[in-house]
């Protein structure tokens, strides 16, 4: 190793000072390297097993969550009211741009601005009031040509990162306001709201997939991917055209004439399958929460929050479940059918109507204040007399009754697969005193809901059996097999054959010569009742006017019910608004529905069969029908509470309702 | 091995050329295991930014082969050639190179070459892409003040003399540290180092260093924002929303173990260390080589400074032995520094890992300065 250069005086050495220098610079070196060494080594000591943890954790791959669809709702034939489109929604990741912004930002900005068009301001906006975000909903539902477009500009530049299109279903209306009472709608996040969508919600929900990976023990990434389950398709017993005919037919009225509330149901009496349900007030489940159908927009932007909710609440209300009211005459049925169930009386049994009857000390009146004379039971409820239903309705008694009312369904619910059935408001034994028995008789001073009365008046014509009424056809899934089929659940049985065929037969001869005639529908065999209830307060002299009946005389096939709550007319006891209605609903609805005219509508045959029963019957109303119906009414005073029209005196009708004021002034104590 | 035998009448002494093959093949070795590492920690990111896995990987292998063969072209040069006056232009070339340093280091901060980490560090050179003039500033710091020390040794035992010489090289760490705090320091420490090992005092480099230390330390407290930052960073490491790179780096060497998860197993070259192959290299090499790979590599570069040590130590003059100081300082605060980084044992500064961060020309410099300590190896004589 030695080394020394002769001539020293001239080229400077590296002097054993200097070298010693050098020697101590390379120890302090040797220390510091073994000083970093042990922070090696206490790094991995101290923190290893929490650091590994962290890695671990940082790596386990970033989950997804893949969304289910939530089921169709249709119609029995197949005709969608609710269905789920996919959508993609825009989702921005600040903090994935921020993470390189020198690389990231600019590319990714521009592409945004340039797809999307939106401001360079308010992207730099979110990067810096959002940097730590990794889910920045930019916009929702982007169109398939943005999607595509981006994604090309993508592919070109690396550089755009942080975005991504999130899959979402939206929930789509295709129908509007059709039967939009009975479908309800949905919130965010698939909860639904009323109807049918809330009442099978869960079952029209399905189950979130998810995609997740983790690292396995060699480290590798294994992608799991656990699919979507989607919701049940749900198919309903409604008819889209039927239910969208007659809320036509009911907006039509509503214009003609109008009312505070109509309602109409269609159902079929065999199996509770409801065919149409309808009532004036709709809205567009596409966009619930817009009033602007109803009011204009001053009185919205005055309204309050509340007031908002409760003008909400009305139109998202469905009439012909949720509102109770005094049934009126088409009550009757049931106190006939009762009494001849237990015996009170018989099919054949006379009766005298000398026009009121003295209850508990006071005078409560029939509909023709001179009184009917002499009826036979089957009379009675063709004229639709007051005083005959008080009588039979004593003898019954107030156990028997009360039995009865609660077994036709009244006061509870039904059981409907939808959301917010109302219960009605019927007296209990103990309350039920002479006046409120001979009240509740004729349908005053109860009160009920559509469904119930369609439900217990389709076991009065059907042979007495009593059904639960439904909306649900089937359930089936994505692939299309079924899950669960309705079956119709015969829930009691209300009344014998005998009685039931009486009860039809009455009706139909109401319909045919009796005080319904209007409802009567040519080349239709139907019968039915007609009701014009008081409202509460008596003295604002407000009715509930209706028609309760059914189509086909010997199996009836359909079930309709006709609802007008206050009609904007000058006299509503007069009002015969709801058997037109409910005319036109079966001659124009009833072949949608392939309910089909029993009877050609060519006069020549129809008489041979009907003669017997009810001579002129159905094919009468058209031709000469008009003066028949007129002298009818006149002589006979039968058209139950709008009879009046007929006998043309004030008084008759005023004292009509005196009648009912007189007794309900009393007993009502809702 | 070139021998040259002198041969003088009735003598028979066998004088040999030297050539240090043992820095060589660690050099080249360090290197090549840079390339390696490099691949692995860059062709994650390389893939998914440039489509290619070997992006970075390609990039870097054409300074090393350049590198590489400059160093065997200047290990065979006279380093003298340094101080001896050109024929046409009547300077040195260690007048020259220091000239243009200071030249370059001032026109990139005009200059907008590539903007890296918000500071302006690289100048566009055409053909080979870009430059960066604080490595030619750190070569030309080591040349320029063993110059001036081999120039008037005794002058650097006072303190005047040590001014002096500052005052010499005080514009160019000035323009340094304008934009690259970091490379100034290890520019100063050259600087230092090679003064220290010059004077024969001792007092005054350390009076100066504890001087320098709380001045240091007063700046880190007392410092405006950015350093201030920097500082808080370092002191809640694991709380300070911007000490994740830091943060990662941590979980990656802690998370190494032993024998660590093995070559291309890490976990944090994915995308959680934001340009592993950078400065944080070091910390992919904990992970997937553990504490012995780790340490292995520290032996390594101890076994390369021993190397210019040995040759500082036997080198035939003054300047010679200077020339290796100054590399020998260079290659260890920057080690000596990176790690430090990393390990969050210092607050956080960019300083690249020598031979093994990508970087072509911090390599291509580097392998040049090991060069010329080769070709002091080589003039070194000895009798057998």
């Amino acid at each position: 190793m030695a080394r020394r250069r002769k001539n020293v005086g001239k080229i400077k050495n590296f002097s054993h000072k200097m070298q010693a220098k050098l020697i101590a610079v390379f120890c302090v070196i040797m220390l510091l390297f073994l000083a970093l060494m042990g922070r090696l080594v206490y790094l991995n000591y101290t923190k290893g097993s929490t650091y590994a943890k962290r890695v671990l954790a940082q790596q386990t791959y970033v989950s997804s969550v893949i969304p289910y669809r939530r089921g169709n709702i249709t119609d029995r034939k197949g005709t969608l009211f609710a269905t789920s489109e996919r959508v993609y929604n825009l989702i921005f990741e600040p903090k994935t741009i921020l993470l390189k912004e020198q690389y990231y930002k600019e590319p990714t900005l521009s592409a945004l601005i340039s797809v999307f068009g939106f401001s360079r301001e308010e992207l730099n906006q979110i990067l810096t009031d959002r940097p730590s975000s990794l889910y920045v909903v930019l916009r929702k539902e982007v169109t398939y040509e943005e999607r595509v477009a981006f994604q090309e500009l993508c592919k070109e530049n690396a550089y755009i990162k942080g975005v991504w299109f999130e899959v979402q279903y939206r929930r789509d209306y295709p129908q509007g306001t059709v039967a939009s009472d009975l479908i309800g709608f949905t919130n965010a996040g698939d909860v639904g709201n009323g109807g049918l969508e809330g009442y099978y919600n869960k079952q029209l929900n399905g189950v979130n997939g998810r995609e997740y990976g983790y690292f396995n023990s060699d480290l590798n990434l294994e992608e799991t991917i656990k699919g979507a389950v989607n919701g049940y398709h749900l198919t309903t017993t409604l008819d889209a055209d039927a239910q969208r005919a007659v809320e036509r037919m009911i907006a039509d009225y509503q214009e003609r004439e109008g009312a505070e509330n109509v309602g109409v149901i269609l159902m079929d009496p065999d199996s509770g399958e409801i065919y149409v349900m309808a009532s004036d007030k709709g809205y567009d489940p596409n966009n619930p929460r817009d009033l602007t159908g109803y009011y204009t927009e001053a009185e919205i932007a005055a309204m309050s929050e509340e007031e908002k909710l409760d003008a909400l609440n009305q139109i998202w209300r469905n009439f012909c479940i949720s509102d109770a009211y005094e049934p009126g005459s088409t009550f009757k049925p049931f106190t006939v059918a009762a009494c001849l169930e237990e015996a009170i009386v018989t099919q054949r049994k006379k009766f005298v109507c000398d026009g009121f009857e003295t209850v508990g000390g006071r005078d409560i009146g029939c509909v023709k204040r001179s009184g009917h004379g002499d009826l036979s039971l089957k009379e009675s409820i063709m004229v639709s007399c007051n005083d005959v239903m008080m009588q039979i309705s004593r003898e019954l008694g107030r156990t028997s009754f009360d039995r009865y009312q609660r077994l036709f369904g009244m006061g509870s619910r039904t059981g409907i697969d939808l959301q917010g059935e109302g219960y009605g408001l019927i007296f209990s034994e103990e309350d039920l005193n002479s006046q409120e028995l001979a009240t509740s008789s004729f349908g005053q001073s109860l009160t009920v809901t559509m469904i119930q009365m369609v439900c217990g008046f389709s076991s009065l014509i059907n042979g007495g059996n009593y059904y639960q009424p439904h909306l649900m056809k089937e359930l089936t899934n994505d692939a299309g097999l079924t899950v669960e089929e309705y079956t119709p659940v015969l829930v009691k049985k209300t009344v014998t054959k005998e009685t039931s065929d009486f009860i039809k037969e009455a009706l139909h001869a109401t319909v045919a010569e009796g005080s319904a005639k209007k409802a009567s529908a040519l080349g239709y065999q139907v019968g039915g009742k007609t009701g014009t209830a008081e409202k509460f307060p008596r003295e604002d002299e407000n009715y509930v006017v209706s028609f309760l009946g059914y189509v086909g005389a010997e199996r009836p096939e359909m079930v309709i019910y006709v609802v007008i709550d206050e009609p904007h007319v000058e006299d509503q006891t007069k009002c015969s608004s709801a058997m037109e209605l409910a005319s036109r609903i079966i001659s124009e609805v009833c072949p949608i529905l392939g309910v089909y005219p029993s009877e050609p509508v060519e006069n020549g045959d129809t008489g041979a069969k009907d003669n017997a029963d009810n001579p002129g019957g159905n094919p009468a109303s058209d031709g000469g029908a008009d003066g028949e119906n007129g002298t009818e009414d006149n002589t006979d005073n039968q058209a139950g509470d709008p009879a009046n029209t007929g006998s043309a005196d004030g008084e008759d009708g005023e004292n009509g309702e005196n009648g009912m004021e007189d007794d309900t002034n009393n007993p009502i104590e809702d | 091995m070139t021998r040259v035998q002198s041969e003088r009448a009735g003598k028979t002494i066998k004088f040999h050329r030297y050539y240090d093959y043992s820095l060589l093949f660690l050099t080249i070795f360090l290197v090549c295991f840079g390339l390696v590492m490099i691949y692995s920690t860059s062709s994650y990111t390389a893939q998914t930014r440039f489509g290619t896995a070997t992006f970075f990987l390609r990039k870097q292998t054409i300074p090393v082969l350049l590198g590489i063969g400059m160093m065997l072209f200047i290990s065979r040069l006279d380093y003298r050639l340094l101080i001896k006056e050109l024929p046409i232009l009547h300077i040195k070339p260690v007048l020259l190179v220091y000239v243009l340093a200071l030249v370059l280091q001032t026109v990139v901060l005009f200059v907008s070459g590539g903007e890296s980490h918000g500071a302006q560090r690289w100048l566009p050179v055409p053909i080979i892409g870009s430059f960066q003039p604080a490595e030619l500033s750190k070569v030309a710091t080591i040349l320029f003040t063993a110059y001036i020390a081999y120039g008037a040794p005794r002058k650097l035992d006072k303190l005047r003399g040590f001014i002096r010489a500052g005052i010499y090289i005080g514009p160019l760490i000035i323009l340094i540290a304008v934009e690259n705090l970091s490379s100034a320091i290890i520019v100063a420490g050259i600087f230092v180092a090679i003064c220290f090992v010059t004077s024969r005092k001792k007092m005054y480099f350390i009076v100066i260093f504890l001087v320098l230390a709380a001045a240091a330390g007063a700046y880190v407290v007392l410092g405006e924002g950015f350093r201030m930052e920097r500082f808080e960073i370092w002191m809640n490491v694991e709380t300070h929303p911007k000490g994740y790179q830091i943060l990662q780096g941590l979980y990656a060497i802690a998370s190494g173990g032993m024998f660590g998860a093995g070559l291309g197993q890490s976990m944090q070259k994915l995308g959680f260390i934001p340009e592993s192959h950078n400065d944080m290299i070091f910390t992919i090499i904990c992970e997937e080589l553990g504490l012995v790979g780790a340490i292995a590599l520290i032996l390594l570069f101890v076994l390369l400074l021993w190397r210019i040590f040995v040759i500082a130590v036997n080198a035939p003059d003054l300047y010679a032995a200077l020339l290796c100081v100054g590399v020998l300082a260079q290659v260890a605060i920057q080690v000596i520094l990176n790690i430090a980084v990393v390990t969050n044992s210092i607050p956080s500064t960019g300083i690249s890992l020598p031979f093994i961060s990508y970087g072509g020309t911090s390599v291509a410099i580097l392998l040049m300065e090991i060069g010329m300590v080769l070709s002091v190896s080589n003039h070194i004589r000895y009798e057998r």
